[in-house]
């Protein structure tokens, strides 16, 4: 269990667990799945995928030259999947614990000195 | 004569210039698997009319470039070993290793050891001598002068056995050329032996004499 999974670990696995896409794709993708917060760079997006294809979550999946361009698309792989199922489930239970907590009434807020 | 002249590069050409530029953060060996499809995906982020990458880009370029060449190191004490005592690192660092060999300053890394320990400890104790008078200032100036001068054959002596020692380290190189041809050897099977334990030939001439062909 080496793989950390931050925030935009899981968004990049997000957004290959759909359909195979390439570097472009993904970067579309992640700011979409965040509603524009998420903005990754080359920079951060390769250091993502470079620790989940040394992981074995995603692995690359054929490249295609348009225009003089390489690109190259990358999926997830199967480890990957039940990865992702698993942090998504500890998401949700997360967030219904969250909410349960918010749902009570609060309680009175001990007063922090001064008079 | 005709001058040729050469087109004015595209903005593409240049912002992929420029990202080729930047992207050498990373080491040769993941740059020569992705360089391609990383200049294409920083040309396609970068802002369209730009012709250089933006300062945002280029430090979280550089930032996960050098991350990268932290991650693919081996630990350190391996990495010591192998610049101070000369012992090679596991096979798995061999893509590591090569990059080391063949890089631009590996004959200054190659004598790394004489440039940390050796000559610091020669100066130190010169200067310390030199405090009791014996050698005087001067020639201890002139002792550094001439380990500078030392080092310095000595990393051109590293540059010069740079070919042998990645032959020795990795095999000799692949060439593309065929090279000699060498003696034909058949495809056919080997003549089989019969239960006499006798080759039974069956290319020789027959024996009396019949076929000169």
């Amino acid at each position: 269990m080496g793989f950390r999974v931050t925030e935009q670990a899981y968004l990049v696995m997000l957004a290959l667990a759909e359909e195979p896409r390439h570097g472009y794709g993904v970067v579309q993708e992640v700011r979409t799945l965040s509603d524009g917060r998420v903005r990754l760079g080359a920079g951060t997006l390769y250091g993502v995928l470079d620790r989940l294809v040394d992981a074995r979550y995603a692995e690359a999946s054929g490249e295609v030259v348009v225009d003089g361009r390489v690109r190259r698309y990358y999926r997830l792989t199967d480890d990957g999947h039940s990865v992702l199922t698993a942090e998504t489930r500890r998401l949700a239970d997360l967030a219904r614990r969250a909410q349960q907590v918010l749902a009570q009434p609060s309680r009175p807020r001990p007063a922090l000195g001064g008079a | 004569m005709r001058r040729v002249h050469r087109s004015r590069p595209t903005e593409a050409e240049r912002l992929d210039r420029s990202a080729r530029r930047w992207l050498r953060a990373y080491p040769p060996r993941w740059r020569r698997e992705r360089a391609d499809e990383a200049a294409a995906l920083l040309v396609d982020l970068a802002a369209p009319g730009s012709r250089r990458l933006d300062v945002r880009t280029v430090a979280g370029l550089v930032a996960a470039g050098w991350r990268t060449r932290l991650r693919t190191r081996p630990p350190a004490r391996v990495v010591l070993a192998y610049r101070l005592a000369g012992r090679r690192p596991p096979t798995a660092y061999d893509g590591w290793l090569r990059d080391d060999v063949e890089g631009l300053l590996y004959p200054l890394r190659a004598e790394g050891s004489t440039l940390v320990v050796g000559i610091p400890t020669s100066v130190a104790v010169m200067t310390l001598l030199s405090a009791t008078g014996w050698p005087s200032r001067d020639a201890v100036v002139g002792g550094t002068v001439f380990l500078v001068g030392w080092f310095t054959w000595l990393v051109v002596q590293q540059y010069r056995r740079r070919a042998q020692h990645l032959a020795d380290l990795f095999g000799p190189p692949v060439r593309d050329e065929i090279g000699h041809f060498g003696p034909y050897v058949g495809l056919d099977a080997p003549p089989a032996r019969d239960a006499e334990g006798t080759a039974r030939r069956r290319w020789t001439a027959p024996r009396d004499g019949r076929g000169d062909r």
